[in-house]
């Protein structure tokens, strides 16, 4: 059997970054897994592909806050907003690319983001392009900045 | 006669060293991929090997025939032992659902027909060989198109202490399409 689920990238912030990029990506792999941990100083982290800012995203969001559960959308974004980020630590962002080379569909992504001081979020997001994923871009919709502590991790799934 | 001592001495070599040299092994590793390039209901995975603790899916759904949910099977059985839970959101508003006393394991998973827009899901089988306990699985799904979409987490239940050895997945009654993927992964423990 082939063995998967490799590292590919892994990056840990020493001090405030407005935005960290996983660049020159392989298409080697059937899906990539991104793992953010850490602290930022605002909300509304998103993540871009191949720069694109154009109004390519869209997302839907089922959201628990430890009152309610709510569900939301949002539809052609200059990003892809991953939910959940502030400045309170032990907050984590799971990010599944799925079938991120083909050049077939759409890209589509599940997160998970988790703040147990705030709530969670489960997200499929749609970005609305055929075209391999070989960056990605962590920055905020707004201002804001990963702080000192935060990781990134990138993972690369090959199916056999 | 001079053979024989050779073979001895190196069999002793071999049998000295062999614990100290670790074989290069993964505790993820990829059992088989289904990728279809044209219409069909159901994907199956047969003669699972039972030496991994559990199993993990990632699929991709396009160009199915219509809207309905995604469904998991074991063994090839049947009859009324699944049941499934999921919590559910569409973009506007949240629902809790559930089936029991089903020959699937309904997932809620909900499938849109697009060519370009995937279904995508990741799934996780517990446990999937231990004949002391029923199997359970959990998974992730979601299917953005733009405007419209649904998101769930689900989990599923088979009351059999039975190994798993097939995997079924299905739209039950309708097709999956060109491009849709499924891969199957073992993960040790």
């Amino acid at each position: 059997m082939a063995t998967t689920y490799e590292p590919i990238a892994t990056y840990s912030a020493t001090g405030s970054v407005a935005t960290y990029s996983f660049t020159s990506i392989s298409s080697a792999y059937t899906d990539i897994v991104a793992v953010i941990s850490g602290n930022t100083t605002n909300a509304n982290m998103c993540m871009r592909f191949n720069g694109d800012s154009t109004s390519t995203y869209s997302r839907t969001v089922l959201r628990g806050n430890g009152t309610s559960a709510t569900s939301f959308l949002q539809s052609s974004q200059t990003e892809l907003v991953l939910d959940g980020s502030y400045s309170t630590p032990g907050q984590n962002f799971i990010v599944n690319v799925m079938n991120y080379s083909n050049a077939t569909s759409y890209k589509t992504v599940l997160s998970r983001s988790n703040n147990a001081g705030l709530g969670l979020d489960q997200e499929v997001g749609l970005w609305r392009n055929t075209a391999a994923i070989n960056r990605i871009d962590f920055l905020f919709s707004g201002a804001g900045n990963f702080t000192a502590g935060t990781t990134f991790n990138l993972y690369g799934i090959k199916a056999a | 006669m001079l053979g024989t001592w050779w073979a001895r001495l190196l069999n002793n070599i071999a049998g000295v060293l062999a614990p100290q040299i670790p074989t290069p092994t993964g505790d993820f590793e990829s059992i088989s991929t289904q990728s279809l390039t044209g219409a069909t209901s159901t994907i199956t995975f047969s003669s699972i090997p039972s030496t991994y603790k559990h199993l993990h899916i990632r699929g991709l759904i396009l160009n199915s025939s219509t809207q309905n949910n995604l469904a998991f099977q074991f063994n090839s059985s049947g009859g009324t032992a699944y049941s499934a839970h999921q919590v559910q959101g569409n973009g506007s508003t949240t629902a809790a659902n559930a089936s029991t006393s089903s020959p699937y394991a309904y997932l809620e998973g909900l499938v849109d027909p697009s060519n370009t827009n995937a279904f995508v899901g990741v799934y996780d089988i517990l446990d999937y060989a231990n004949t002391n306990k029923y199997k359970t699985l959990r998974g992730l799904s979601g299917q953005d198109r733009n405007g419209a979409g649904t998101v769930q987490l689900t989990s599923g239940l088979w009351q059999s202490t039975s190994a798993i050895t097939s995997i079924t997945i299905t739209l039950p009654g309708y097709t999956m399409g060109n491009y849709t993927t499924f891969a199957l992964y073992g993960i040790k423990g």
